[in-house]
């Protein structure tokens, strides 16, 4: 069964369509790479589907739901949970903090219990401790869990992003270019933790990649954008191959 | 952890034994500024409450304004007693921040500033139009405030010894739990909307719900504070609450600093001091005023309460220096 199917999406900004019209269909436990030259609407891609932006035509259906132009919360509350391409972390705060402020679905308090609460309150508090270190865990970086957000190196932040989205605990992981500013072995690091998170929970992956030994070595499938429209779709081998491809990464 | 403690028993009842022989020190006029001065006080903290997600609302001192229009008018009309018309001036003044939210929730950080001051204004300008707020005169004869026992007498708070310590109390319990709220999860919430609005969202986090929690929360002190003050002037008129109270409101707030819970109350305490210390000085006052916001922004841009931060490793330094030579 399709669990998320994208029909005739598109975005238009004034005169420049950024989402031509796109359909996508993606498989249960699926990893798939999105890739494409800059500017040719990956990241427009993820802001429609995730509800940050609203299309201007087109549907997005999520396990047989419409979901398209729901507001961005209510996205995540269904299981779509996407990164960012720049590094978005709350710099004064620890990556434990940062980690906790993701599992907010998953904390069951009210305000009037936050405020006053105090026996019952601390137990809880102390479970949702436990998990976001568990994800730090997941992520290899729980070493760092009490350093602020902001002073830690690089490849730590994008890994930091990746444990906060994986709080909400998502059906479906939207990823942003996740390994910019990483070396080729953390990058291999982060592509094997991909793979097992897929293997482990099942999640349906979506990856926007341009390091193509990363995406070729960890997607069955991979879709090609250019200038805001679909160019080729298939396993690694086809695309690498694919005319139109080579065209538009080699220009003419 | 024991020394902790005690620092903490002795921090909070060093100012308490202040605070309660405070009223029998002073001469009424002390009193009375000092009663004005807790008013302020929740004024600030709550108006910090709203910034810590990035909304800077002018329309707040028209908000106090509107719980003590509220309590004034249940009181004087209605003969409401005080302890039913303090609840309902907080409600009375979230209902009204509600309806304004309505378009200031469209806007952020600079529009969101002058928006609010435009439909602060605006409730403003109503009192002195619509009859019953009675216009520019305002409403006098604002009963003194009495509890009344059931079984035994009325307290009446008429003289301002009791209704200093009334004010205390309820100063007090508006602190402590608008210190709660600083202390959980929800202000990291709030926090967060304000450093990084996107990843707020991606989290399942709805922004507008939380704008909107902070906001309230806030106007429902502001109003807190204005019931306060009008039960204590027995007075209020439509110019007490215009932009210069706004003015000065911002003023505590920066000085003082908004990223910690103590900023204001440092600032609103600063000021109401200083106030004092140069009346003489008559209607130059405003000028010194900004004068100090300037030297403030230039020189500790991150408010007073920044100064034990930036003095600790300067003594560091210095007794290093006094035990080497």
């Amino acid at each position: 069964m399709n669990k998320l199917e994208i029909r005739g999406l598109r975005k238009q900004f004034g005169g420049l369509v950024a989402v031509n019209d796109i359909d996508l269909e993606l498989e249960e436990g699926e990893i798939r790479g999105l890739i494409g030259p800059n500017g040719s609407g990956k990241t427009t891609l993820f802001n429609l589907i995730s509800g940050f932006l609203r299309p201007t035509k087109g549907k997005v259906i999520w396990r047989g739901k419409d979901i398209t132009g729901n507001p961005a919360h209510s996205i995540v509350k269904e299981g779509i949970v996407r990164t960012f391409q720049l590094t978005t972390l709350l710099k004064d705060m620890t990556a434990l903090q940062n980690v906790v402020i993701g599992c907010h679905l998953h904390i069951e308090m009210g305000l009037f219990e936050q405020v006053f609460g105090t026996a019952r309150r601390r137990e809880k508090e102390k479970a949702v401790i436990e998990r976001a270190v568990g994800l730090l865990k997941t992520m290899g970086i729980e070493d760092v869990k009490d350093e602020p957000a902001g002073a830690l190196p690089h490849g730590y932040q994008r890994l930091l992003n990746i444990a906060i989205a994986l709080a909400s605990e998502p059906k479906l992981l939207l990823l942003d270019e996740p390994t910019t500013g990483m070396n080729p072995v953390e990058t291999q690091e982060l592509m094997d933790r991909i793979k097992m998170l897929r293997d482990e929970s099942g999640i349906t992956i979506i990856l926007v990649e341009h390091d193509m030994k990363a995406v070729m070595g960890t997607c069955e499938k991979i879709t090609v954008l250019d200038f805001g429209k679909k160019i080729a779709e298939g396993s690694p081998e086809e695309v690498s191959k694919n005319e139109k491809v080579i065209e538009a990464y080699l220009g003419r | 952890m024991g020394r902790n403690r005690l620092r903490l028993v002795i921090g909070l009842t060093a100012p308490a034994i202040i605070l309660i022989a405070l009223p029998f020190i002073l001469t009424r006029y002390y009193v009375d500024l000092t009663i004005v001065f807790f008013a302020h006080l929740i004024l600030a903290v709550s108006f910090r409450l709203i910034t810590t997600t990035g909304d800077f609302s002018l329309a707040h001192v028209p908000l106090m304004g509107m719980g003590a229009y509220a309590s004034a008018l249940m009181s004087k009309y209605f003969g409401w007693p005080f302890w039913l018309t303090l609840p309902f001036a907080g409600l009375a003044s979230t209902l009204v921040g509600l309806i304004m939210l309505y378009p200031l929730l469209r806007m952020k950080a600079f529009a969101f500033f002058i928006g609010s001051y435009a439909i602060g204004e605006a409730l403003r300008l109503s009192w002195i139009r619509i009859g019953i707020f009675g216009g520019h005169r305002g409403i006098s004869g604002i009963p003194h405030p009495s509890i009344a026992i059931p079984g035994l007498s009325t307290i009446s708070f008429a003289g301002v010894l009791p209704y200093y310590f009334l004010a205390l109390v309820i100063t007090v319990l508006c602190l402590v739990i608008m210190f709660r709220i600083d202390r959980s999860r929800i202000t990291n919430i709030f926090k967060a909307i304000h450093s990084e609005e996107s990843l707020v969202r991606s989290v399942g986090i709805n922004v507008t719900s939380y704008r909107i929690l902070a906001f309230e929360v806030g106007t429902f002190f502001a109003g807190i504070s204005g019931v306060l003050l009008a039960h204590h002037f027995g007075h209020i008129d439509p110019h007490q609450f215009d932009l210069t109270t706004g003015l000065y409101l911002l003023i505590w707030v920066v000085v003082g600093g908004y990223t910690t819970f103590a900023g204001p109350i440092i600032g609103v305490t600063f000021f109401t001091i200083l106030g004092e210390l140069m009346r003489p000085l008559g209607a130059w006052m405003p000028l010194v005023y900004g004068l100090i916001l300037i030297i403030g922004l230039l020189f500790l841009p991150e408010g007073l309460e920044s100064v034990p931060r930036r003095i600790s490793p300067l003594l560091k330094k210095m007794r290093v220096r006094g035990t080497s030579a």
